[in-house]
């Protein structure tokens, strides 16, 4: 029995012809002796007319154009893809050194840009509180007892040569 | 480009990767008929194979431009044709017999029809009723006469797991079609 469990294993690839000529023979062998295996193995071989005698309906008569047709589609939105690919590796790739001296041209204007909008913003801050201060100041001066932001300051101090340095 | 009938398989899948349309129509002209057999067997529905041939077609066209004649055209096709197969089961497709086409009997017995009818639904249900790839590898071997080694590339399986797989398949049609009425056991 555990024999015919072996040799049942190879029944299958002896009907295929897939196995060695040592295997083979040896399945013979026990195929001739062994009535269940016998058996078996008729029945493997009979399912092949039966499989094979089932028919096969004709494909549709236009399937031909239809797969060319959709192979005509197929290459033009392949074509369209590949165009904007391209076009994208001139600009990239061909004219490589032009791009890159672009992109650093932008780069630096636009860092000189800022850093000169920058600048000029902080004068022109400077100046707004330097007003600020002067109007602070001069109200101070002018006794009128309005707030300031450096109140309490004296003539000589450091706080006013600040001052009269933002005095520009 | 100049259509050239002699040219061989690989050559035509080489062409049509470099855009020539004609070498794909001579492709489809050339294997249509062994792709529709598999389809057809697979699936059982006509106008579901049609969809699954007409796929096959266009993969192989899209695949084209990466074709090195490493391994045959026929072997390279059959692999992008059982993927599809198998990918069609995964969708979870409730089984059905397919529509069978009538057989033209001369005979006048009716009953001589009836019966090839339902042997031929009987054939179809145990097909269907196989895995997946139990039912590509019966395909495979019996319709299209691959080798285990062959059927193994088609898979992406070893030739020993095609072994175990027709074996199994064999088994259960044996139960299932050995009790048909349809079919006597010897």
């Amino acid at each position: 029995m555990f024999s015919c469990i072996r040799y049942r294993r190879q029944l299958s690839a002896y009907l295929d012809g897939e196995l060695s000529a040592r295997k083979r023979k040896s399945v013979e062998i026990h195929v001739a002796q062994c009535t269940a295996c016998n058996r078996i193995l008729t029945e493997m071989h009979n399912l092949a007319p039966i499989l094979l005698s089932l028919e096969i309906s004709e494909p549709p008569s236009d399937l031909a154009s239809r797969i060319i047709t959709a192979a005509h589609s197929h290459q033009l939105r392949d074509k369209n893809r590949l165009g904007v690919v391209h076009a994208w590796r001139i600009l990239t790739f061909q004219f490589a050194w032009q791009f890159k001296m672009a992109v650093a041209a932008a780069l630096i204007f636009g860092a000189a840009m800022g850093g000169f909008l920058g600048w000029d913003m902080g004068r022109q801050k400077n100046t707004i509180m330097a007003n600020t201060v002067k109007t602070s100041v001069n109200v101070r001066d002018g006794k009128s007892g309005a707030l300031d932001t450096f109140g309490g300051m004296q003539g000589g101090s450091i706080e006013a040569v600040t001052l009269a340095l933002f005095n520009i | 480009m100049p259509h050239d009938y002699t040219a061989s398989d690989e050559a035509l899948i080489q062409s049509t990767g470099k855009g020539d349309l004609n070498a794909f129509e001579e492709i489809v002209r050339r294997h249509q008929s062994w792709v529709w057999r598999i389809a057809y067997r697979y699936i059982g529905q006509q106008e579901e194979a049609a969809d699954l041939v007409q796929e096959a077609f266009i993969r192989l066209m899209a695949a084209s431009r990466r074709y090195q004649p490493t391994a045959s055209f026929r072997t390279y096709f059959n692999r992008i044709v059982t993927r599809l197969c198998l990918d069609h089961s995964r969708k979870k497709r409730p089984i059905t017999i397919g529509t069978l086409p009538d057989v033209s009997d001369p005979s006048p017995n009716a009953t001589d029809i009836l019966t090839e009818n339902e042997r031929n639904r009987s054939v179809r249900k145990a097909i269907d009723a196989l895995p997946a790839n139990q039912r590509m590898a019966v395909i495979l071997r019996y319709d299209e006469e691959l080798s285990y080694q062959e059927i193994a590339v088609a898979l992406d399986v070893t030739p020993k797991a095609v072994e175990r797989l027709l074996s199994r398949a064999r088994s259960q049609l044996r139960d299932h079609l050995g009790v048909s009425e349809h079919f006597s056991r010897p």
